[in-house]
């Protein structure tokens, strides 16, 4: 995700924002994705392995 | 601190151990930063396609997404079990009933509509990872509904004739056109974006800076 270095643009009209937004935080923390969950030192998935 | 609150845009799933401990660094950041926040949950699926009953064990799930076995997938369990652990919450594996939420993101904008969206998220995160109730059938959505002060028979009303699929969709795509690929997303005062589970003093550090913006 790209960090900009302005201020973002303002909200749609409903309130909810439209980005783009400064990115705060370390992106490698805890996060849920692709119907999976990882976090930082959780056991990794095992390489596919041949089927030959 | 700032005459009305900052708003946060959230962008979470029930069945997402890091969008509740997420929440509950974000719920910890605002006691310690003492800057007023109002927070609107909007729906993100992480499994669009799971049936409303599933059989077999979370770690069995877990093992067959991931392509570990059922003892590595258990061993990620506790990971994320003693990381909830340190924000307070007591997650049980063993009782998670793995279900499409799809009708409890709908069931969270009639709360919004209705002044309970806060207490729902909270009362449907609980359910989900730590009584083993489950969050995809809709009389028990309903009772949870009215655990949190909602009308139960319109809550049942909602769940069964649709009502606010658009509302779900919309913010599913919204979160792909601002790029969101994971969550627990959030999004401070529509400027600053913090991403995943982050510690405290991270979004401690967010509110500040989305604080100080609009006081200058």
């Amino acid at each position: 995700m790209s960090t900009p270095d302005r201020p973002a643009d303002r909200p749609s009209d409903d309130g909810t924002p439209t980005g783009p937004f400064v990115v705060l935080g370390d992106p490698g923390a805890a996060l849920c994705e692709g119907d999976a969950c990882a976090a930082p030192g959780a056991a990794a998935p095992q390489e596919a392995q041949p089927t030959d | 601190m700032p005459a009305t609150p900052i708003r946060v845009d959230v962008w979470s799933d029930i069945a997402c151990p890091f969008c509740y401990i997420g929440k509950r660094n974000l719920e910890a950041a605002v006691e310690v930063a003492d800057v007023p926040a109002e927070i609107v949950y909007h729906s993100f699926e992480l499994s669009p396609d799971l049936p409303v009953d599933t059989t077999g064990s979370h770690a069995e799930m877990l093992a067959a997404k991931m392509g570990v076995d059922v003892d590595q997938a258990h061993q990620m369990e506790r990971r994320t079990t003693e990381l909830a652990a340190r924000a307070g919450l007591a997650f049980d594996y063993e009782q998670v009933h793995p279900a499409n939420t799809r009708a409890a993101h709908r069931l969270l904008h009639h709360a919004l509509a209705h002044g309970h969206q806060a207490r729902l998220k909270e009362r449907l995160l609980a359910a989900y990872f730590t009584e083993g109730r489950h969050v995809g059938r809709h009389d028990e959505l309903a009772d949870l509904a009215a655990e949190v002060g909602l009308d139960r028979e319109e809550a049942l009303g909602v769940l069964t004739d649709g009502s606010f699929g658009a509302a779900v969709d919309q913010d599913v795509a919204q979160a792909a056109s601002l790029g969101i690929r994971g969550v627990p997303f959030f999004v401070l005062d529509s400027r600053f974006a913090v991403s995943g589970a982050q510690p405290v003093e991270v979004f401690v550090d967010a509110l500040r800076q989305a604080a100080a913006e609009d006081a200058a």
